[in-house]
């Protein structure tokens, strides 16, 4: 007798079972009727089925023996001793995304957060990229500097502006001695003023940063600014002489040159 | 079982919207209803009478405190029984891992049946005892399976349902089952009949 079969290794079980095909079971039929082994397997697996049967009518019987009222009453005296039914709240998704397709509904919903989450951090600002330091700080010493600069600048910007104005009107009265009216037109009061406003901002500023001297021309010069801002229209020969001989005297043109290119230096120099 | 719930006219899916309302004498219906399937799973599975009435009681608890998540749709005897499975393997795998003594883990019918019965055909009763011990030595889903199939009368699907497994699946197991049987029963025998 052979001890094993390779036929039947395979096509014993479904064919005792009857899931074997008609082919199957016909060539199955023909083989039992040589393979000795086969027949003995297949009483084998009989044997195991009939007395698994028997075992099922075994726990059937057993179960006609339990008093079922009794047990019933049990399982509700033990439902009774315990605590109330928890409310059990529905999870999550469930709540959020009803019937049979929550979990579609809730992976397209996942996938919308997780591409407005990546999408947030592939186009941000590549300053966030950078990897966080201490806070961005400034030395006192820096910003003063910074006020300094710009306060030089303004004066550098008032004194260009006064000398033209200044130069404009020494001129005039140099062409127009042979002339009966000088031409020098001022400049309008609306130029004078926003001049003087300027000034008047970065006045203190000077003072901190010890631009005395610039200062004190400056005055001089609103001075002149100032009668220039009274004159109507064209200024008379008197006047515009008078002007120019208070330029003179006082070396207005001179001292804004000098203070320009000592504010021009010492910018170079910072 | 059938007849009981014809009596009720409700089905279980109605007992339990019930349950969820508030109805408490429903639930009773339930366990009246089902308490039978349960025990007979668990005593397939435990081979094992006490054993198998403790899971029946755990079970229904469970069922009783997770209702509100089981949703009407889906069947309920599926669900239950399901539960019972788990509560039963829970069980067997406790009982295994404490290495029961033989005394204690009796198979069903060296317990229920009577010693007269027994005397009457012997070897009939050997052949149980054989097939009870084999069992064991299944891997546990072939072994569920085939308890499921055999001594449940369960299809397929049934089986399929009951373990959360697909059709085909439990045709393999089922394959692999009788096969390791036939395999272990076949040596035991020849092992008694030429020791």
């Amino acid at each position: 007798m052979k001890k094993s079969c390779s036929f039947g290794r395979r096509w014993l079980i479904p064919y005792f079972l009857g899931e074997a095909d008609r082919e199957v079971s016909e060539q199955m039929a023909a083989h039992l009727k040589a393979c000795q082994h086969c027949r003995q397997e297949l009483a084998l697996l009989e044997a195991i089925a009939q007395t698994s049967d028997e075992i099922k009518q075994d726990l059937e019987a057993e179960a006609e023996r339990v008093d079922w009222e009794d047990l019933a009453r049990n399982i509700e005296k033990s439902l009774g001793e315990t605590t109330a039914r928890p409310a059990v709240i529905k999870p999550f998704l469930r709540r959020q995304f009803p019937g049979r397709w929550q979990w579609a509904t809730a992976g397209i919903a996942i996938g919308l957060v997780l591409g407005v989450v990546i999408s947030f951090f592939l186009l941000r600002p590549r300053s966030g990229l950078i990897k966080e330091g201490p806070p961005y700080q400034v030395s006192a010493s820096f910003l003063e500097k910074v006020d300094e600069e710009m306060a030089r600048q303004a004066v550098l910007n008032y004194l260009e502006k006064s000398r033209q104005i200044l130069v404009a009107l020494r001129q005039s009265t140099e062409e127009s001695e042979e002339l009966p009216e000088p031409l020098f037109s001022p400049p309008s009061p609306e130029i004078i003023k926003d001049l003087l406003l300027r000034k008047k901002y970065f006045t203190p500023q000077l003072a901190s940063f010890r631009l005395a001297k610039a200062q004190a021309i400056l005055e001089e010069v609103d001075g002149l600014l100032l009668e220039l801002a009274l004159i109507q229209d064209k200024a008379s020969r008197e006047e515009a002489m008078k002007l120019a001989q208070l330029i003179e005297e006082r070396r207005l043109l001179l001292k804004i040159q000098l203070l320009k290119q000592e504010l021009e230096e010492s910018e170079e120099t910072t | 079982m059938k007849e009981e719930r014809q009596e009720n006219h409700e089905s279980p899916e109605v007992l339990c919207r019930r349950v969820k309302a508030g109805n408490e004498a429903s639930f009773s219906l339930l366990v009246r209803l089902f308490q039978k399937k349960v025990f007979l799973l668990a005593l397939s599975i435990l081979r094992n009478r006490e054993d198998a009435l403790d899971v029946v009681q755990e079970t229904f608890m469970k069922v009783y405190q997770n209702l509100n998540s089981f949703e009407e749709e889906r069947n309920f005897e599926n669900w239950l029984l399901r539960i019972a499975k788990n509560v039963a393997i829970d069980h067997y795998r406790r009982q295994r891992s404490k290495g029961r003594s033989d005394q204690e883990a009796l198979p069903l019918e060296s317990v229920e049946l009577s010693l007269a019965a027994a005397k009457e055909n012997p070897r009939k009763t050997e052949m149980k005892q054989l097939i009870e011990a084999v069992l064991d030595d299944l891997a546990e889903r072939q072994r569920l399976v085939f308890v499921l199939r055999h001594f449940q009368g369960f299809s397929y699907e049934e089986v399929a349902s009951t373990l959360g497994i697909a059709v085909g699946t439990v045709k393999s197991l089922h394959f692999k089952a009788l096969e390791r049987l036939k395999s272990l029963v076949g040596q035991r025998l020849a092992t008694r009949s030429y020791p």
